[in-house]
C-alpha cells in the first residue's frame, strides 16, 4: 500500500478549491502528489503569466504589445525545451500551445493598456503568508496595484465561467484581499479577475461580509482536511467535474471495478495512464482500505 | 372564430430557430397588465420557436408554491375532500411552508364559499353545473395551429348546453376586469372543444373531443383572497358570438405587439439571455457568489428585508397575497412632497417660491387637485426644494419617473429601480434622487450610498456614460444636494461597494429570520405569518438604540449612529411594496 504525506499546514486558494470541489482528488493530488503531465492549456498560463511579469517590470513606456510579444516568444521556447513540457514542444501540440497564449496575451491588450497602470515590482509575483482566524494561508499573487483603487489581480488565460465555477475564482482571489488586509485598514479594495481570451475583467469590491465568508471557508476547509486526514477518510464527490478529472480511471465512484485508491494497483494504474508523482510521500500510518470514499467505505 | 389567415407571422426580436408552428395563447397572457413585457408573453406562446442561445431558466426557492394551483385543483373535483387541510398539504408538496399552507387554505376555504353560493344562485334556477375538464379553442391550416386556452375550471350542465368558466385572482373579483381576456375566455367557451386533459408534454398539441355547441355561455370570477365574487359575461349563443366577433383582432393585437417592459419579471423570463432591452452588467452588484437562487430587487425589497428578514421571504420569495394598511405620516408627506416637485419640473423651469404662496394652493398643488391641508403637511419640505431645485442649473433638462432595470447575470439578480428624475445637464447624463426627512443626518458619502443604495445603483448605471449622480435631501430648515462624479473610479467602487454590502445579506440568506415587534406593524404579509406578534400600544419603539416614531415614521435621534442600525431603523419608515397580483 503507498503512503501518503500528511497535508499542507498551509493552505492554498487552489488547494481549498481541490479539497471543497472532491476530497479523493485533493488526496490523489496532494498527499499522494500525482500530478497530470502539462496540458496546453497549463503551458500556456504559464507562458502568459511570465510574460505578463515580465512585462511589468519594463519601464512603462515600453509596455506595448511588440515587446510582450517578443518575451513571450522567448520565454515560450524557453518552457517546452522543458524535459516536463518536451511532449507540448511538437506539432498540433505547440500550435494549441501557441494559439491559446496568442489568444490570451492579445485579450490581454484589449483589456487594459499596461502604460498607463502604474506598479511597484514588489507587487508583481508576490508571496502571500497570512494566519487568518489561526489558519496559515499562502498563496503566490498575480499582481496587486495600488493607484487609484488598491486592488488584486489574478490572471486567468480560460473562458470565463458562470455560476459555481465563477464563484470559486471570486473565492480565490477573495482569499488574498483577505490576507492581505488581514488587520490593515483599508487595504484592498478590490478584487479583479482577467479573463484574457475573453477580453472580461470580473471586479468585485471587498467589504466585511466577503472577508469574513472566505475566513470562514478557510477555517472550515482546515478543519475538514484535518478530519479527513485524522479518519482516513477522503470524500469522492461525483459531479459533472469528474469528466475532466485525471483520477476518474481509479476512482471507484467512477469505475466499478477500480482497485483501492491508493493500493499498488491503483498507483499502477495512474502511471499507465501518464500521470507522475511530483514527490515522494511522507511516511503515513493510515491503511490504505480506509482511503475509499465514505459512502462505498459505509 | 379565429381566422388564421389574418394573423401576422410573428418574427423573434433576437436569434431563433423553429416554425410558428405552434401557437398557445393564454387568455391571461391577453391581459394588459402594467409592469408585464408583451414580448415575453408572445415569445411563450411560440412554443415551437427557440431562441440560439441557451435558455437562461429561473432558479426558484423550492419552497415557493403555486398557491392557486390548489384551489384549482380543489374546485375542479366532483366532490370536495372532506380533509382540506391534508389535501392542500399534498397539492402543494412537502417543500412548502406553513405560511404557503395558511394562505393556500384561506383561499380554498373562500373559493368554497364563493363556489357554494354560485351553486345555490343556479338551484334556484335549476341549473346544476358540475366540472369538467379544459376546453381550448383550436384554429388551425396545414402548417400551423393556434390554441386559445384560458386557466381556471370548466363547469357544464348535464344535457352540456350550458357551459361556464371560472377565473381565479387575489382580490376585488368585479374589478380585475380586462376585457382582451375576458372577450378570449368567452370565445373558448363558445366556439372552443373540451379537451381529454392537459397535454403529457407541453410542446404536443391538446387533444380535443367532439362536442356540440352551447347554447349558454358564462364567465365567473373569484377573489380567492378577499372572497369576493362577480359573473364577468352571461349571455346565450347568439350574444356570446357578438361579444367574442373581435377576437382575431385581440389575437392580432396580441402578436403583433413589440412593447418590450424591462422589469422585475425579467427574472422569470428564460429569455432575458437574448432580450435586447434588459441592461446585461455582470458583476453590477458587486456580489461575490452566484447565490442558490433566481431574484429580482428593489428599494422596495430590501426595506421590506431590513424589516424582517422573514417579512421579505414571505412577501418576495413565497410571494403571497399582500394586504393593505395605511401610510404613516412620513410615507405621506414624502409621497406629496416628490409629487409636487415632479409635477412643477414638468414645466422645465425653476421652482421658486411664487410656485408656493402663503395661502392658497398654487398652480402646481391645484393642478394636482389637493387640499389645502394636503399641502400644508408637506409645505416647509417643498420649500427647502426651492434652494436647491437642479433646474436652477442653466442647460439642464429632466424627466420624472422612470424605471431602470439591469440584470446582474453574474448573480442572477434583476434590479430594478425608478429614478426620482433623470436629464442631462450641458449634455452629460444627471440623475436625482430626492428624500426628505426630519433632521438632516452629518454622513460621509459613502455612508449616504449605504442608507440610500438607489443611490449606488443609479452610480453603478451612469458609471458607463459618465455624468452626475445627485442626492436631494430636504428638511424642514433646508435643502442639501451630494454631487457623486460617476467618473470617478473611486465613486463607482464606494457605490459597488455599497451595494454589495447592502443586498449581500438579502443574497446570501437562506433562512430568513424573523423579527416579530415593530416590523409586524403594517407588515403586509402578517396575515399568513407563523410568527407574527401583535404590535404594542407603543407610540415610540427603540431600534437599536434610535427612537422611530411609529405614527409619524420620523426617526427621532440626535446623536451618532452606526449607518446599519440607522438604514434598518429607516426601512421601518419606508414604504414596503403594496402591489399585488396573482403572479402569472
Amino acid at each position: 500500500m503507498t503512503q501518503a504525506s500528511s497535508p499542507s499546514q498551509r493552505l492554498s486558494p487552489t488547494q481549498i478549491s481541490a479539497f471543497r470541489k472532491c476530497g479523493l482528488r485533493y488526496w490523489f493530488s496532494y498527499l499522494l502528489g500525482w500530478r497530470e503531465p502539462p496540458t496546453p492549456a497549463l503551458a500556456a498560463g504559464t507562458i502568459v503569466h511570465d510574460t505578463l511579469e515580465a512585462l511589468f517590470r519594463l519601464p512603462a513606456t515600453d509596455r506595448d504589445f511588440a515587446n510582450a510579444w517578443t518575451i513571450m516568444g522567448t520565454i515560450g521556447k524557453e518552457l517546452l525545451l522543458k524535459p516536463e513540457y518536451e511532449h507540448l514542444g511538437r506539432g498540433a501540440n505547440r500550435d494549441d500551445v501557441r494559439k491559446r497564449a496568442d489568444a490570451a496575451l492579445t485579450g490581454y491588450f484589449n483589456l487594459e493598456k499596461p502604460n498607463e497602470i502604474e506598479i511597484s515590482h514588489a507587487d508583481l509575483e508576490t508571496d502571500v503568508d497570512a494566519t487568518l482566524s489561526g489558519v496559515f494561508f499562502h498563496g503566490r499573487l498575480d499582481r496587486r496595484t495600488r493607484k487609484p483603487i488598491d486592488r488584486v489581480t489574478d490572471y486567468k488565460t480560460g473562458k470565463k465561467p458562470s455560476g459555481a465555477q465563477l464563484d470559486d475564482y471570486v473565492q480565490q482571489v477573495m482569499f488574498y484581499a483577505a490576507a492581505i488586509n488581514n488587520g490593515n485598514d483599508p487595504g484592498v479594495e478590490e478584487v479583479e479577475l482577467l479573463f484574457l481570451p475573453d477580453k472580461q475583467a470580473v471586479r468585485r469590491p471587498v467589504y466585511p461580509a466577503a472577508i469574513s465568508r472566505v475566513t470562514d471557508v478557510l477555517m472550515q476547509t482546515r478543519s475538514d482536511i484535518d478530519n479527513a486526514n485524522q479518519s482516513s477518510k477522503w470524500l469522492a464527490q461525483p459531479s459533472r467535474l469528474c469528466n475532466y478529472c485525471p483520477f476518474k480511471p481509479v476512482c471507484p465512484t467512477q469505475q466499478k471495478t477500480a482497485p483501492i485508491p491508493g493500493s499498488s494497483a491503483s498507483q499502477n494504474m495512474l502511471s499507465q495512464t501518464g500521470l507522475q508523482r511530483k514527490s515522494a510521500p511522507v511516511a503515513n500510518e493510515n491503511d490504505g482500505a480506509e482511503f475509499l470514499p465514505m459512502e462505498l467505505n459505509d | 372564430m379565429i381566422n388564421l389567415t389574418e394573423l401576422p407571422q410573428w418574427q423573434p426580436p433576437w436569434s431563433a430557430s423553429g416554425a410558428n408552428s405552434l401557437i398557445r395563447i393564454s387568455s391571461s397572457a391577453l391581459k394588459k397588465v402594467p409592469g408585464n413585457c408583451e414580448v415575453e408573453k408572445v415569445a411563450k406562446a411560440h412554443i415551437d420557436i427557440k431562441q440560439e442561445l441557451k435558455d437562461w431558466s429561473t432558479r426558484k426557492d423550492t419552497r415557493a408554491v403555486f398557491l392557486l394551483g390548489a384551489v384549482q385543483k380543489i374546485l375542479a373535483l366532483p366532490r370536495t375532500p372532506a380533509n382540506i387541510d391534508e389535501f392542500v398539504r399534498k397539492e402543494l408538496g412537502v417543500s412548502a411552508t406553513e405560511p404557503s399552507i395558511r394562505a393556500a387554505k384561506s383561499m380554498v376555504s373562500r373559493a368554497l364559499d364563493a363556489v357554494e353560493e354560485f351553486a345555490a344562485e343556479d338551484l334556484a334556477v335549476d341549473l346544476v353545473l358540475t366540472p369538467t375538464t379544459d376546453f381550448v379553442c383550436v384554429a388551425a391550416s396545414d402548417t400551423q395551429r393556434l390554441e386559445l386556452t384560458s386557466w381556471g375550471v370548466y363547469y357544464q350542465n348535464e344535457d352540456k348546453s350550458f357551459r361556464e368558466l371560472r377565473l381565479f385572482c387575489y382580490k376585488n373579483a368585479d374589478l380585475t376586469r380586462d376585457r382582451n381576456q375576458l372577450v378570449a375566455a368567452v370565445n373558448i367557451l363558445l366556439n372552443g372543444a373540451i379537451t381529454d386533459g392537459s397535454p403529457a408534454i407541453w410542446t404536443e398539441p391538446y387533444q380535443t373531443l367532439p362536442t356540440n355547441p352551447p347554447q349558454r355561455v358564462r364567465v365567473r370570477q373569484i377573489g380567492c383572497v378577499d372572497g369576493s365574487a362577480a359573473t364577468l359575461f352571461d349571455g346565450d349563443a347568439a350574444s356570446a358570438a357578438a361579444f367574442v366577433g373581435g377576437i382575431t383582432s385581440v389575437v392580432h393585437e396580441f402578436l403583433v405587439n413589440t412593447h418590450f417592459v424591462p422589469g422585475n419579471s425579467c427574472v422569470e423570463c428564460r429569455f432575458r439571455v437574448s432580450c435586447p432591452e434588459i441592461v446585461k452588467s455582470p458583476g453590477f452588484l458587486g456580489l461575490p457568489t452566484s447565490g442558490k437562487i433566481s431574484k429580482s430587487l428593489s428599494k422596495t425589497m430590501l426595506n421590506s428585508y431590513q424589516r424582517c428578514n422573514y417579512q421579505y421571504f414571505l412577501a418576495s420569495v413565497l410571494k403571497l397575497p399582500k394586504s393593505e394598511f395605511e401610510s404613516t405620516q412620513a410615507l405621506v408627506r414624502g409621497q406629496a412632497v416628490h409629487d409636487w416637485i415632479m409635477k412643477a419640473h414638468e414645466r422645465q423651469i425653476p421652482c421658486s417660491i411664487a410656485d408656493l404662496p402663503e395661502s392658497g394652493l398654487g398652480e402646481i398643488a391645484s393642478s394636482l387637485g389637493w387640499t389645502q391641508e394636503y399641502l400644508d403637511q408637506a409645505r416647509s419640505w417643498i420649500s427647502s426644494h426651492f434652494q436647491v431645485c437642479p433646474l436652477q442649473t442653466p442647460n439642464t433638462k429632466l424627466r420624472c419617473e422612470e424605471s431602470r432595470t439591469t440584470w446582474d447575470s453574474d448573480a442572477d439578480v434583476v434590479i430594478t429601480t425608478r429614478a426620482d428624475e433623470v436629464g442631462v445637464r450641458n449634455e452629460k447624463p444627471l440623475w436625482r434622487e430626492i428624500k426628505t426627512t426630519s433632521t438632516l443626518q452629518q454622513l460621509t458619502e459613502a455612508e449616504y450610498l449605504l442608507l440610500y443604495p438607489q443611490v449606488a445603483f443609479a452610480i453603478g448605471i451612469q458609471a458607463d456614460s459618465g455624468g452626475t449622480v445627485e442626492l436631494e435631501i430636504l428638511t424642514p430648515e433646508s435643502g442639501k444636494v451630494l454631487s457623486f462624479d460617476t467618473t470617478d473610479p473611486r465613486i463607482v467602487l464606494a457605490a459597488r461597494k455599497a451595494m454589495a454590502i447592502s443586498f449581500d445579506a438579502i443574497h446570501h440568506d437562506e433562512e430568513f429570520l424573523a423579527s416579530p415587534g415593530m416590523a409586524c406593524i403594517n407588515c403586509p404579509v402578517s396575515s399568513w405569518c407563523d410568527k407574527r406578534v401583535e404590535s404594542a400600544n407603543s407610540k415610540e419603539v427603540i431600534v437599536e438604540g434610535l427612537t422611530v416614531d411609529v405614527v409619524t415614521g420620523e426617526i427621532i435621534n440626535d446623536q451618532p449612529v452606526a449607518i446599519d442600525a440607522l438604514a434598518r431603523a429607516l426601512a421601518l419608515v419606508e414604504p414596503v411594496d403594496q402591489t399585488d397580483d396573482v403572479p402569472f
